[in-house]
């Protein structure tokens, strides 16, 4: 697929070097740099200084969700058709709290899958540029930048490691 | 750890095999397991068309090897989510080479189990009125039955446990796209969900992940809690226990850990990933295993003492009949395969003998069979009004169906390692040494 933002991908074979590179990137206030890797690692978080993830704010507002819901709805049908047990209460609160707590589960997981989706940006179409081997054993950076500066770039992405450059 | 240290590029290649053109043996199996899944079916619909009378089913005894079958389903079911829930949580690294395959275990083992249900109600066009609906009858299901929690829990389990597997799998479905050429690429494109394996994409596929392990773990306990209500709620003798909770929850996992073994253990031969798949691997296994054994076996003891201790005649009736009365064939069994077979699994010799392991993993799944016949059948058969006792014998129909469900479940299994890695190819990467040139661990390049 072509990408449809323009900057110099570089390719590289090892995480030291990589590291480096993001390093004295992000170090000339680079900040906008994409770094691909085949599974995730803590240097690379580190060195990317990344934040924590707002999924987890998905996950609680969907567990709060799905309680609620829980105890509701059964409250709800209890009272809409009253069903007479022996002395039960027809509210039976603690009977409800299983379904509470199943579906305190359900809706959080199902709107941390959303919150995933929605911040990894996944179900969209791919605007930079990727190469095969990032699945594989390689790793790369991406720079955006103007068509002017492709030389430049390049030559630093070299400078630091890199193994392939490419620009487009 | 060494003994799975292996470079990036081996580990593509070497878990990629599987998905190869199957040979002889795997088209075989699978033509055997369908051949199963036919005959199940079979003998359901013969049931459909002529009716519960073609059970064994019959008062007093209501519930047989319909309900058996679905408790043990679900039982199996366990052992997936423990492995990439809880032993995620806790860092375990031995899970990454397994919990893949027992995750997918997981799913096809609840698909087999809401069969159940379904088959046993009969009228199986109706059984969708379980489900809390506003009609035109203005009735609502009742949410104080332990039957509607257990609903909800088999549900939410069997969604979360799908929710939790597929996320896991888009790394590595991105990798078999990259891998892929023509029409086969185009279609894991889609299923990759656009993955580009960013470190953006990392950090919140990561942090989400965590939250659904963290999520996954109290529902793996609930379960088969709330299974063993649909008994415990009841005033049946043998049947109304405090204890049955984090009894059939131990039996849960002990039984999915033994399938687990029962599967990989050929899993590794055929497809030779042997060097992931270890003794190391078998060994932990084992360890599970000689723990929930345990806690079976003390649950059993435990039982028997609330009889003797609790003083009441029904109670310790029926315990003293399912030792030595007409049930006692599968309570003797359940006694020899899930208490005394695992005793050799404390030596760690044992538990690396793979072969061994095998034979004893599958003594485990008859005895944990037999475990719920056992607990089922027994106090049904023998209630408190001995005017209204009766013996209970599976028809072929019911032995029918519950060998097409296994055979069902294998065959998801079977097909499932065809189309998908069997192994998680990103989490084996993780537990590696990455590649650096100025390093000096793991398989470190040296210009």
């Amino acid at each position: 697929m072509k990408a449809t933002v323009s900057g110099v991908l570089g390719i590289f074979s090892h995480m030291d070097v990589l590291i480096e590179a993001i390093t004295k990137f992000r170090g000339e206030g680079r900040t906008d740099i994409t770094v691909y890797t085949p599974t995730p690692r803590h240097e690379l978080a580190h060195a990317m200084e990344e934040k924590v993830s707002p999924v987890r704010l998905w996950t609680l507002i969907g567990g709060l969700t799905g309680c609620t819901t829980g105890y509701l709805f059964t409250s709800f049908v209890s009272l809409d058709w009253i069903l007479p047990t022996s002395g039960k209460a027809v509210v039976s609160l603690q009977a409800y709290t299983v379904i509470a707590f199943e579906l305190t589960i359900l809706f959080g997981s199902i709107f941390t899958i959303m919150g995933i989706i929605n911040h990894a940006r996944m179900f969209r179409k791919r605007t930079l540029p990727y190469d095969d081997r990032f699945t594989e054993d390689k790793f790369g950076i991406f720079v955006p930048c103007g068509e002017g500066d492709y030389d430049s770039v390049s030559s630093t992405m070299r400078d630091r490691g890199a193994e392939e450059v490419s620009c487009g | 750890m060494k003994e799975i240290n292996f470079p990036y590029k081996d580990i593509n290649r070497d878990i990629l095999r599987s998905l190869e053109k199957p040979g002889l043996l795997y088209v075989a199996i699978v033509s055997m397991v369908v051949a199963g899944v036919i005959f199940g079916g079979y003998c359901w619909g013969y049931q459909l068309v002529k009716g519960m009378g073609v059970a064994g089913l019959n008062h007093p005894v209501g519930w047989g090897v319909y309900i058996t079958d679905f408790v043990f389903w679900v039982g199996i079911g366990h052992a997936g989510t423990l492995i990439s829930a809880i032993l995620f949580l806790f860092r375990a690294r031995w899970r990454n080479a397994i919990f893949r395959s027992a995750e997918a275990m997981t799913i096809f083992a609840v698909m087999t189990a809401g069969l159940f249900p379904v088959i046993h109600v009969g009228r199986a066009w109706v059984a969708w009125w379980l489900i809390p609906y506003p009609n035109q009858r203005e009735l609502w299901v009742n949410f104080r039955s332990p039957l509607l929690w257990d609903v909800f829990a088999v549900s939410t389990y069997f969604s979360v446990s799908v929710l939790f597997f597929s996320l896991g799998l888009v790394p590595d479905v991105a990798v078999i796209r990259d891998k892929a050429k023509g029409l086969r690429r185009s279609i894991y494109r889609y299923i990759a969900l656009g993955w580009a394996s960013t470190t953006e994409q990392w950090r919140h596929y990561m942090a989400g992940y965590g939250f659904l392990a963290a999520l996954a773990t109290p529902l793996v306990l609930s379960v088969h809690s709330v299974v063993s209500w649909d008994f415990a709620v009841s005033i049946v003798p043998g049947w109304h226990s405090t204890i049955f909770a984090p009894y059939f929850v131990a039996g849960a996992v002990f039984s999915g850990m033994a399938m687990v073994v029962t599967i990989l253990i050929p899993f590794r031969k055929i497809f030779g990933i042997e060097k992931y798949l270890t003794p190391w691997h078998f060994d932990n296994m084992g360890k599970l295993i000689v723990l929930t054994s345990t806690i079976v076996s003390y649950a059993y003891a435990t039982e028997y003492f609330i009889a003797y201790y609790g003083d009441d005649p029904f109670e310790q009736f029926i315990f003293w009949e399912r030792t030595f009365g007409h049930y006692a064939l599968p309570f003797w069994l359940m006694v020899i395969c899930n208490c005394i077979v695992p005793i050799p699994l404390w030596f760690p010799k044992v538990r690396r003998h793979l072969p061994t392991f095998f034979v004893l993993s599958i003594f485990i799944n008859v005895g944990m069979w037999f475990e719920r016949f056992n607990i089922i059948v027994s106090s049904l058969a023998q209630d408190y009004d001995p005017f209204a006792w009766g013996w209970y014998v599976p028809s072929w129909v019911e032995m029918g169906i519950t060998l097409g469900s296994f055979c069902w479940f294998f065959m998801w299994f079977l097909l499932f390692i065809k189309y998908f890695p069997a192994m998680a190819i990103t989490e084996m990467k993780e537990i590696a040494d990455p590649p650096m040139k100025h390093a000096s661990a793991g398989h470190m390049e040296v210009a």
